[in-house]
């Protein structure tokens, strides 16, 4: 055993040779600057979370998305590449409002790394600081559908709403870095500034439509907090309940409903099925208006609110 | 859930139930037809292995679309699900022909590739996901106009095929020797039996979903068997008893407010329950 083991163990000498080599290489790395790895690791669990997250962190932040845009939020595979992320996060930014409750509960176990647990200092729930539509006011159970006891957790569509995450996430990117604090307040500011400026032009351009323009047909309960932001009437779902797949006779309801009102636009996300939606609008002779889940790769978070709204405004003034 | 229409009220609609009902019946008549084959032969999770392989075509398509850069026709989901059934069938009827051991297994790893493909697959295509659940659990309350064209030419097609080569269709399924011995082509007319029952499948698979697609193909035919004298018969009635559960069930849907795919299966399951005591009657008279 001890003859099969000496070839592997380097002679002193050669140790002594090598030293100086290996010194040398160690003090080149060191000397190299961190240009790869960010100050804060932040681990976003939606794309909207992800693209604010951006904006407040700038060049100080590394952000990774755990849901891409063209999943439904409710719905992510708790695969185990995204426990990695997890494991390396210094914060952890979620929706709440059991948005996530599904799917992430696992994953932040599996990850472990104790800060970003919940109620952990690198624990930030994004609905703790924004106004909440759609809390029940009686009690809830499953009969209701995917009913969210803390109300509708679809806030991320809202600018109004994106500018209370943004201030109390740079509140805590500052508390976790301190050294770049005076970074994350100067974005944090001018990405409120813009929000507030785009919020404010884009419901004055929706006010200019008549009422009857501003009804439309949401196909899941997953948009009030979009349309409550630009002045739209959302008369019906075409899930009967949210989470509920629609039978005939609810489609025959909506239907009614879109002909009595004159409602031609459907408005739904990418991620839920598009054939009741379509066979309704052509019905009434209208379009299906299909959003983007989520901040698509590449783009900003207002290039995505935008785009929205001028596929919604064209649509109600087709 | 809110209250369903009345009967008045459903034809008064007509101009937005036409299409998926009319679809409901033309693939329940289809399948019914086929579903003879499928439950004298012994291989009722046939359909069940088969939808299952469709589904998984139609991811592998999606994602072809999504990553490959594939478009038109080599995009198509039907094409897909066409595909992968059509192997799935191969596998099953020329895997299985020794022992029916050895077929149930196969039907079996057939069954798990699609579901576990489909999984695997859906993970690259979450955008698609919804599209694919639709089409595994039958939430097809709507059906789009290419749909109901796409399931009546099928209906049309493969329908008129096994009018004209029943005799042969059934001399192969239940008296291979004798099919030879008279000169048929036992071979051809066996693969195409199971060509039109792989097409029809993935085809309804799509359109109307897997759950009303595994019962139409096995509940008609178990009452039409049940009633029938003879097998030309057993297909006729098996073919208007999974239409009459196609249309009906859309209709039991929009009056009681079910979901389509579980009110189609329910009233299979009801005719298939009815057809014993039926049976007993008319075997007595």
């Amino acid at each position: 055993m001890e003859t099969a083991l000496r070839p592997l163990v380097p002679a002193p000498s050669a140790l002594l040779t090598a030293l100086p080599a290996l010194l040398a290489a160690t003090l080149a790395l060191l000397a190299t600057p961190n240009i790869a790895r960010a100050d804060l690791q932040v681990v976003a669990t939606l794309p909207d979370l992800a693209a604010i997250a951006r904006e407040i962190g700038g060049e100080h932040v590394t952000v990774t998305a755990l849901a891409p845009p063209s999943q439904d939020p409710h719905y992510v595979d708790p695969r185990p590449n995204l426990i990695l992320p997890l494991n390396r996060a210094d914060l952890l930014v979620v929706n709440g409002l059991e948005l996530e409750v599904g799917w992430l509960p696992p994953l932040q176990v599996a990850a472990r790394n104790g800060r970003i647990q919940t109620g952990g200092e690198g624990y930030f729930d994004a609905s703790a600081v924004v106004r909440r539509l759609g809390v029940p006011q009686s009690k809830v159970d499953r009969a209701m559908g995917d009913i969210h006891p803390g109300g509708n957790p679809h806030f991320l569509l809202d600018p109004r709403a994106a500018r209370q995450i943004a201030a109390a996430l740079a509140n805590r990117m500052v508390k976790l870095d301190p050294s770049n604090s005076a970074a994350y307040r100067a974005n944090a500011s001018a990405f409120d500034e813009a929000l507030a400026t785009f919020a404010r032009a884009q419901q004055a351009r929706f006010a200019a439509l008549s009422a009857e323009q501003r009804r439309v047909v949401a196909y899941h309960a997953s948009l009030v907090y979009l349309f409550d932001w630009l002045g739209l009437i959302e008369a019906e779902t075409v899930e009967p309940r949210p989470g509920i797949a629609p039978t005939p006779a609810h489609v025959a309801r909506v239907l009614s409903l879109m002909k009595q009102q004159g409602i031609r636009v459907v408005v739904q996300e990418a991620y839920y099925p598009q054939k009741t939606s379509q066979t309704l609008t052509r019905l009434v002779g209208g379009r299906v208006v299909v959003l983007p889940g989520g901040t698509p790769d590449g783009k900003r978070y207002l290039q995505h609110l935008q785009g929205i709204a001028d596929a919604l405004h064209a649509a109600l003034t087709q | 859930m809110g209250e369903g229409l009345t009967v008045e009220q459903f034809f008064e609609l007509w101009e937005l139930f036409r299409d998926a009902a009319l679809t409901g019946a033309l693939a329940g008549g289809l399948l019914g037809l086929l579903g003879v084959y499928v439950v004298l032969r012994r291989m009722v999770f046939l359909s069940a292995a088969v939808s299952q392989a469709a589904g998984l075509g139609v991811a592998l398509t999606f994602y072809a679309k999504a990553h490959l850069g594939f478009a038109g026709l080599m995009a198509s989901p039907t094409l897909g699900s066409a595909l992968l059934t059509l192997i799935a069938v191969g596998i099953i009827v020329r895997g299985g022909r020794d022992t029916p051991a050895r077929r149930d297994g196969l039907l079996g790893v057939v069954w798990l590739l699609g579901a576990a493909g489909t999984l695997a697959v859906g993970t690259r295509i979450v955008q698609d996901l919804a599209d694919i659940d639709a089409l595994l659990f039958g939430t097809a309350v709507a059906v789009v106009p290419e749909d109901v064209t796409l399931v009546a030419w099928t209906a049309a097609l493969i329908g008129g095929l096994h009018l004209w080569a029943h005799r042969g269709f059934a001399a192969v399924s239940f008296d291979p020797d004798g099919a030879r011995v008279r000169g048929l082509p036992a071979r051809a007319l066996d693969w195409t039996l199971f060509a039109t029952l792989a097409v029809a499948v993935s085809i309804c698979t799509r359109v109307i979903g897997a759950l009303p697609t595994f019962a139409f193909s096995v509940l008609p035919a178990l009452a039409a068997v049940r009633l029938a004298p003879n097998v030309p018969r057993a297909l006729m009635l098996a073919a208007l008893l999974g239409a009459g559960c196609g249309f009906g069930g859309y209709l039991l849907a929009s009056l009681y407010d079910l979901p389509v795919g579980a009110a189609q299966t329910l009233l299979g399951l009801t005719v298939a329950a009815l057809a014993a005591p039926l049976g007993w009657l008319l075997d007595r008279r």
